[in-house]
């Protein structure tokens, strides 16, 4: 026994209660530190990135945005927690957290609360589908909110993965958040002008075939939307205060006043959105131009005077004549979530009806075509001809053949002296009916809708708020080949096992073997010493 | 401290000359073999958008292979400190040496710390391999480590006090795999429970959490000072266990 223990004797040798107790209460002690201190340090707590790319580490535009943040701001989730985005958006968000008490974060699992969700998609008008797996896909990841304003942050927005680059991920996470809380934050608000005076659809008829919808969804988009009569006043004057401008389906020309101050404004930076379904006069039986041609042309986009049809069965809707079809999507920004595997989820396709085919016309601006008919659909030069004789459209030698453009995006270089990050920006679609309220209304006419927000954030996108970089992380891809593989197989399955097992066998035998000697050695020795013991017997005898 | 260094060598020496040391290496080494196995053929095939999911994630803490090992070693190496012992008769030549408890029980913990650090590094290797094959970010290799060495010094710590309070070894595997299997089943309690108290709780305590964390190379204060809690806590107690022998 050591001094230590004998000193917590009694002269009886029995341990006081005292030392008992004590030792008891030691042990609840520790347990009520340890439970302090993980109290305090849940409370307190530092994060340190380790990762080379600082992956985690916010920069200074974040930093200064978040810890100078004076209004609240809400940021919701709306990834499902099996989203392979899902855990990077939550650690950066951590991350910004424990930088500002201002900002809250919500989780909304779109499969675990789908009430929740739908209540939030109806909220912000989300378009939501289901992938292959199951999982609810939003068009919206984030949602950053802040008073009336908020910002949408999609999946692409969040990262950039480039199969040619050895599958490098690039992530753009920082940026897309630090940019949604800036979006909401104070500052000026884009303001949208929709002509009006040439027959064009009405921003404030709330109707099906109204821009009342796109009008609500512009504002709750953080946009100012107006209507400007350009007939009336004098154009430029109208035009001056607009940082956009809508052409939503005229139905007379713009006269050469209103399209030179048109293109003067679209000169120094402003943006433009023209639909421009095919004009017709009744009485001369002739289509007639927008009056717009030389502003688009500025642009590198012609307006053809034709009607399109579309022949292919797989693009159109059955009843009618081709009238009604559906054109195919160009990867561009204007259709994100619309194309590749988004439409496969999502489902939704656009529809147009009564269109024109545009041109790409002249040697400077190359516009990037966005929608685009089958190449069975023509342009018909002659609508008038074939409206009184009837019966199902043909192509003649005179008209257009597919596939044909009824959709361009351009943008002008930026002006040396511009503040702005780029230049003024122009999408033509030679079909005015993406904006109608119908689009809002019947969910088979959802890809419109989309579509039409997407080009208007284009469109009148403010320069970037913020300019991280993003920030790039090893490939998660493996370069093995079959042959490597199998040899990984041997390495890991077989031999790394298979080694540590022989080395476990020699060490049972070595150890069996020293036994076997000891055990014989103790038999010598038993031995010995019974002869020992004999003789001595003997002795004794 | 005094007697730390010859029972650690001792209990060291002893874990390494039995078969079952080695018996557990094979298992463990076929198990993260397995693991790191599909981790390969699943990025060769194809990858994630996320940006911090490859396959060193993968590795630490996306599979239950990585959390099986993790969860069974400890008890399995620490299941024989104090239980053989007492079985044995031996603690009593132990308690009356000129050795202190604080001795014995560090050199204990100590000694199954390294055999559990031994049975780690063979999987260095897998990282070797997967820096042939793609990219690999080495310090976030040594923050995932980290993470392992941290959550296994706690278990072990767990399973050596477990040790400590039975006579039988089968009883300290079972009450530790309890201890350490309920942590982890509370920890997904994270993914159950919305926010609140219940939740802030699991997602502290939550082995699943801390080493996604730490696999993606964030070391987060709070998961040190926890583990470092769960280390020192059991210890300490197990000292204060081995005394109360003394007392007799």
């Amino acid at each position: 026994m050591s001094d230590t223990s004998r000193n917590h004797r009694s002269d009886d040798g029995v341990v006081t209660r005292s030392t008992k107790a004590v030792s008891a209460l030691g042990v609840l002690a520790a347990m009520a530190i340890a439970l302090l201190v993980n109290i305090v340090s849940a409370r307190h707590y530092a994060r340190w990135d380790f990762t080379t790319a600082k992956l985690y580490t916010l920069s200074h535009a974040t930093l200064s945005t978040v810890r100078g943040l004076e209004q609240n701001v809400d940021v919701q989730v709306l990834l499902s927690a099996s989203d392979p985005l899902y855990g990077s958006v939550k650690n950066l968000l951590e991350v910004i957290r424990s930088n500002t008490t201002r900002l809250s974060v919500t989780f909304v699992d779109p499969d675990r609360y789908p009430a929740e969700f739908v209540a939030i998609q109806q909220k912000y008008d989300i378009v939501a589908g289901r992938s292959e797996d199951g999982r609810v896909v939003t068009d919206a990841a984030i949602i950053v909110a802040s008073r009336d304003r908020h910002w949408f942050i999609t999946a692409e927005d969040l990262v950039d993965f480039s199969e040619v680059d050895d599958g490098r991920t690039k992530s753009k996470l920082e940026q897309s958040i630090t940019g949604g809380i800036r979006a909401v934050l104070g500052g000026k608000r884009s303001r949208i002008c929709f002509t009006s005076g040439h027959g064009e659809y009405s921003l404030d008829d709330s109707s099906g075939q109204g821009l009342g919808e796109f009008r609500d969804r512009l504002q709750k988009n953080n946009y100012d939307a107006e209507t400007i009569d350009t007939t009336r006043s004098d154009p430029a004057k109208a035009l001056e205060a607009c940082d956009a401008v809508v052409v939503a389906g005229p139905s007379t020309a713009f006269s050469q006043t209103e399209s030179d101050a048109l293109m003067a404004r679209m000169r120094a930076g402003m943006s433009g959105f023209f639909l421009l379904n095919p004009i017709f006069d009744t009485e001369r039986k002739t289509q007639l131009p927008t009056g717009l041609e030389s502003v688009t042309r500025l642009f590198g986009i012609g307006l053809a005077n034709d009607f399109v049809f579309e022949l292919d069965d797989d693009s159109r809707v059955p009843r009618g004549t081709g009238e009604i079809f559906f054109p195919s999507l160009e990867a561009h920004a204007t259709t994100e979530g619309l194309v590749g595997l988004s439409m496969a989820v999502t489902g939704l396709r656009v529809v147009a009806i009564r269109s024109r085919s545009l041109d790409v016309v002249g040697d400077g601006v190359r516009p990037v075509t966005i929608l685009k008919t089958s190449e069975r659909a023509f342009g018909m030069k002659n609508f008038h001809a074939w409206a009184e004789k009837g019966g199902e459209p043909t192509p003649t030698v005179d008209d257009r053949r597919g596939p044909l453009a009824i959709g361009l995006a351009a943008e002008l270089a930026n002006a040396p002296d511009s503040s702005q990050t780029h230049g003024a920006r122009l999408v033509v679609l030679g079909t005015a009916n993406l904006v109608l309220g119908q689009n809002w209304r019947d969910m088979a006419l959802r890809g419109n809708a989309l579509l039409a927000g997407n080009i208007m954030s284009w469109v009148a996108a403010r320069p970037p708020i913020v300019d991280i970089p993003a920030k790039i992380t090893p490939a998660a891809t493996l370069r093995i080949t079959e042959a490597s593989l199998q040899e990984i197989v041997r390495y890991v399955l077989l031999f790394m096992p298979g080694a540590a097992l022989l080395i476990g066998v020699a060490v049972y035998l070595r150890r069996r073997s020293r036994d076997d000697r000891s055990d014989h050695g103790e038999k010598k020795k038993g031995s010995l010493s019974h002869d020992d013991s004999s003789s001595e017997n003997e002795e004794n005898r | 401290m005094t007697g730390f260094w010859p029972i650690f060598k001792r209990d060291l020496f002893a874990l390494f000359v039995t078969p079952m040391a080695w018996a557990l290496m094979v298992i463990f080494l076929l198990l993260e073999g397995l693991n790191f196995y599909w981790l390969t053929v699943h990025f060769a095939n194809q990858v994630d958008l996320a940006v911090d999911h490859g396959p060193l994630q993968w590795f630490f803490g996306e599979t239950v292979l990585f959390y099986l090992p993790l969860l069974m070693l400890p008890p399995a190496l620490t299941m024989r400190s104090f239980a053989e012992e007492r079985r044995a008769g031996t603690i009593e030549s132990l308690l009356t040496a000129p050795v202190s408890t604080p001795g014995i029980v560090l050199a204990k913990w100590c000694a199954s710390f390294v055999t559990y650090l031994v049975a780690w590094a063979p999987t260095v290797l897998y990282i070797v391999i997967l820096r042939r094959a793609g990219e690999v970010d080495w310090r976030v290799v040594a923050s995932s480590y980290l993470g392992v060495i941290l959550i296994g010094a706690s278990f072990l710590a767990i399973g050596v006090l477990m040790s400590a309070m039975s006579k039988s070894q089968f009883v300290a595997v079972l009450l530790s795999l309890a201890v350490t299997v309920g942590l982890f089943i509370l920890g997904i309690g994270e993914f159950v429970f919305d926010r609140g108290l219940a939740h802030d709780i699991c997602s502290h305590v939550s082995i699943w959490s801390q080493m996604a964390d730490f696999s993606k190379g964030q070391i987060d204060s709070r998961y040190v000072v926890f583990h470092l809690s769960l280390i020192v806590l059991p210890l300490f107690i197990c000292v204060r266990v081995v005394d109360s022998w003394r007392w007799g």
